[in-house]
């Protein structure tokens, strides 16, 4: 594969350990095109997949012979079919996602993702979210290496505001989306709003769910250690909080449930789920931790 | 434990507006986060919501509260110690008798020193609205400072404070508290003294007393008696009586000068607790001669001052006696008696030694004693009421000068003149004289006395009586005699003792001048009689007092056995059975204020620093 052009969210030694990877779908939502990943029936890739008996009609160039002249019967030779998976990337670009470098670490990690989309040979189409006021920012499908700079160039031009919740987002990026394969989202997943409906609408749309949750060092271990007034980047909304002794315990725990109940949506749908601290470095989440967990091989 | 100023306690009050602004979050930091969503989950926790549960963990709040709870503390300025309650006026009472100047060692602190340490002490203890005054007290108590709680005006009195060489007399120390406490009520007094104080007390306490003594003092030996007898031959023997303290053990070389030269000396060994008398035999005469009795110890001695004593002796001479021309009669009885000479002039000379006259008219104010003859002195005019009456002698006073040997049973008396009926023996009294003969009829005979002179009035003509054919009569002349050569010092002289000067004639209304042994020179006037009178001499030493053209040498000494001994009293018995113990150091109160203070200030500068510290900073 050719070294793509030096960019801002993947540095090269990153790219070249990209090539080499591959994404791994769950389950074989793919469309009728033609493409570099395998569909459950039959088709004319050179893997073979089964026999069957030769019916009347059927193309006599996959009878196997040597079969025939073993057992006298024809026997048709069945071989998988390649066909395109469509992964389709949604960033949370709201007003949450500005701190603490989620969305920077947000850009590469769908950058990387796209990559690996691309360099698979799949069709790949982004969209980011963040104002409910405006409409997604949305990356066309592309396809082949080709698309790479148009990718990091969309991501590159992504930048963070507005209040859009990330179950509204998807809903809305799905309104325009048409294509089965693979839905990444990347967020913080901070959100009050139900996730059911979109993630089931995703199911519906023959996508495949993963989730990637970001989440700054000081969502980690707020410093809580005194009496504090929260405020909301997105909403403006205050909160106050009075440090007692069992607060950072209960907010951990919270914190944990929360991510636990996303988790349980998402695996409930036939995805997948990772949550990584945006301190970590897209090696670290991608190439180590969705290879880890065999989003990727 | 307690507070000087409860009152403040109502700054505890500023708790309920501390927390209320605390928790109106004044000055809570803002910080940004993504999403209030999981904040809103945690503080739906109902460990978050708990009542109180928020106190635990504001520490800048318990700091703030901490800070508060110790200023309102440090306002009511509490003390620990002392009594329990806050005393608001606490009198110093400072020993500063002739023993305070004693010393343990050479070189070492007296123990008036150590009073006014610990007197400063106290005065530095005093609380706000506490105020102390300071009465130093010898023979006599005077207050140095009124109540006060300027430390500065006090310690100065304290500081001003200097040993008097006389003994202690606590009673009139106590007496002057209890007088001040009519004005400024107080609940306790405080009594530093080394304990050289009498262990009986005729005084009921009207407050509590705390007796602290101060210096164990060390040993001692002085002079403790000193008088002179005229001997045979017209010599004086001096007698000088030494006591050593039950520390002291060693000798003791006793001196004796007249004037300057010193004429006899003895050393005496001396073991504790140990009285030895010392006599010196003078021969000669001259005029007055002024003695000096001094010790010189080979061991450490204490106290300097009971070192030395002065005797003034007056030379041997005939006692001049006046007899009035109408008592010629009683001459012959009086010129009987040796080394006597009667004056013959028709009027009482001034330096007449004694006088015998029937006329009041003949009072001389530098006659020191006088006896006169069917007269009645004028203050008693009115208590008698003439008319002739046959008296008869019931009783008399056998301890009176005059009256030593004298036998008065069975003399009848035709008087003159008897005592109304509605007055009585108390009467006379109240005029300041005393009945030393009672007849049925009231006083026969009156005495007065005084510093200088004494006086007696026989209100009946013994001629009228059976008194001359008794030998009661020429035994009583006699007793006239002997009084009036005691008085004049014609047959002995005690040591003169510091305290007060004894009486000096001058002239009546004019001044004399008195310097004292530490060169301190004052001037005093002569009284309307002639004499000059209570000139103080609280050091010993020789008092010089110019009168005219005549200087007088007048020495003062110690004297007194209870000082030169040391003894310590731990106990004072006081009336109603009361005891009062030294109970090691009075129990001050010391404030602790400055500590409390002091917390504060720490609470403070740890609530700021941790206010100041850096968002993120606690890990």
């Amino acid at each position: 594969m050719p070294e793509a052009p030096p960019n801002a969210l993947l540095g090269p030694s990153t790219l070249r350990r990209l090539a080499a990877r591959r994404i791994v779908a769950r389950r074989r939502f793919t469309n009728r095109h033609q493409g570099a990943n395998l569909a459950g029936r039959g088709g004319s890739s050179t893997e073979f997949s089964d026999y069957r008996d030769y019916s009347p009609g059927d193309d006599p160039r996959f009878v196997d012979w040597n079969v025939f002249a073993r057992l006298r019967r024809p026997y048709l030779k069945l071989y998988r079919v390649e066909e395109e998976m469509h992964v389709v990337v949604l960033i949370d670009a709201s007003g949450s996602m500005a701190s603490e470098a989620k969305l920077d670490r947000a850009r590469e990690v769908a950058a990387a993702f796209g990559v690996l989309a691309l360099g698979g040979g799949e069709r790949l189409s982004a969209w980011a979210f963040g104002a409910a006021a405006h409409p997604p920012l949305a990356l066309r499908p592309r396809r082949g290496r080709t698309g790479v700079p148009h990718l990091l160039r969309f991501l590159d031009g992504i930048e963070a505001g507005g209040d859009c919740p990330v179950e509204s987002g998807i809903e809305r990026i799905l309104a325009g989306h048409r294509g089965r394969g693979i839905a990444l989202v990347v967020s913080d997943f901070l959100t009050a709003g139900d996730l059911t409906r979109p993630l089931n609408a995703l199911h519906a749309a023959g996508l495949e769910p993963l989730g990637v949750q970001l989440l700054g060092p000081t969502e980690f271990e707020p410093d809580v250690g005194r009496d504090v007034r929260l405020v909301d980047v997105e909403t403006a909304a205050r909160l106050d909080v009075s440090s007692v002794p069992e607060l950072l315990g209960i907010y951990r725990a919270t914190r944990d449930a929360h991510t636990a109940e996303v988790r349980a949506m998402f695996e409930g749908r036939g995805g997948r789920f990772l949550r990584a601290g945006s301190s970590e470095s897209v090696d670290d989440i991608v190439l180590r931790e969705m290879v880890r967990r065999g989003w990727i091989r | 434990m307690g507070f000087h100023l409860p009152a403040y306690a109502w700054l505890f009050a500023l708790v309920a507006p501390l927390v209320l602004l605390y928790f109106l979050k004044l000055r809570r930091p803002s910080i940004n986060v993504s999403s209030l969503v999981l904040w809103r989950r945690v503080l739906d926790d109902h460990r978050v919501n708990a009542p109180f549960q928020r106190f635990r963990r504001s520490l800048l709040l318990w700091l703030q509260l901490a800070g508060l709870c110790l200023l309102a503390l440090a306002a009511m300025q509490p003390f620990f110690g002392g009594a329990g309650d806050s005393v608001a006026r606490r009198p110093i009472l400072i020993d500063c008798s002739a023993s305070m100047a004693a010393r343990e060692k050479d070189g070492g602190p007296t123990r008036l020193d150590l009073a006014k340490a610990r007197a400063k002490a106290l005065v530095d203890a005093l609380g706000p609205g506490q105020e102390a005054s300071v009465v130093a007290f010898a023979s006599r108590a005077r207050r140095v400072a009124d109540f006060t709680s300027d430390r500065r005006r006090l310690f100065d009195a304290i500081d001003g404070i200097t040993v008097e060489d006389e003994p202690s007399d606590v009673v009139d120390a106590l007496r002057l508290a209890a007088a001040l406490a009519q004005r400024e009520p107080f609940r306790s007094v405080t009594l530093l003294s080394d304990g050289n104080v009498p262990p009986d007390a005729d005084f009921a306490l009207p407050f509590e007393l705390d007796y602290e003594l101060v210096g164990p003092g060390g040993a001692n030996v002085g002079i403790v008696d000193l008088n002179a007898a005229r001997g045979e031959g017209g010599g004086w023997e001096v007698f000088v009586r030494v006591v050593a303290s039950a520390d002291y053990r060693g000798a003791v070389l006793a001196r004796l000068a007249v004037g300057d030269d010193v004429v006899a000396d003895e050393t005496i060994a001396m073991n504790p607790n140990e009285t030895r008398d010392v006599v010196f035999r003078l021969q000669g005469s001259g005029d007055r001669l002024p003695l000096r009795v001094s010790l010189e110890p080979d061991a450490f001695d204490a106290m300097p001052s009971d070192d030395v004593a002065y005797l003034s002796l007056t030379p041997p001479r005939e006692l001049r006696l006046w007899v009035a021309p109408a008592l010629e009669w009683i001459a012959p009885y009086l010129a009987e008696q040796s080394r006597v000479v009667v004056i013959e002039s028709p009027i009482p000379p001034v330096d007449a030694d004694a006088i015998v006259s029937n006329r009041l008219s003949d009072e001389r104010a530098g006659v020191r004693v006088a006896l006169f003859v069917d007269a009645v002195p004028e203050r008693a005019a009115s208590l008698f009421i003439d008319g002739a009456i046959d008296l008869e002698i019931v009783d008399w006073e056998r301890d009176d000068a005059l009256l030593h040997h004298v036998d008065l049973r069975d003399v009848l008396v035709s008087g003159q003149r008897s005592v109304a009926p509605s007055r009585s023996v108390a009467d006379f009294e109240v005029l300041g004289f005393q009945a030393t003969i009672e007849s049925s009829g009231g006083p026969l005979m009156l005495a007065e006395r005084a510093p200088d002179r004494a006086r007696w009035y026989l209100v009946f003509d013994p001629l009228r009586s059976t008194m001359p054919y008794r030998l009661a009569f020429p035994i009583l002349l006699a007793n006239l005699v002997r009084t009036a050569e005691r008085e004049a010092g014609l047959l002995g002289a005690v040591g003169g003792r510091t305290g007060v000067l004894p009486p000096l004639r001058g002239v009546a209304g004019e001044p004399c001048t008195v310097t004292a042994p530490s060169g301190r020179t004052w001037r005093v006037v002569a009284g309307s009689d002639g004499l000059v009178t209570g000139i103080p001499a609280t050091r010993v030493g020789r008092y010089d007092v110019a009168i005219g053209d005549e200087r007088r040498s007048v020495g003062a000494s110690l004297l007194d056995r209870r000082e030169t001994s040391m003894v310590r009293v731990r106990e004072i018995q006081f009336r109603e059975s009361l005891r009062v113990v030294a109970d090691g150091a009075t129990r001050t109160e010391r404030p602790l204020w400055p500590w409390l203070a002091a917390l504060a200030l720490v609470a403070s500068l740890a609530e700021w620093w941790f206010y100041q510290r850096r968002p993120g900073g606690r890990q």
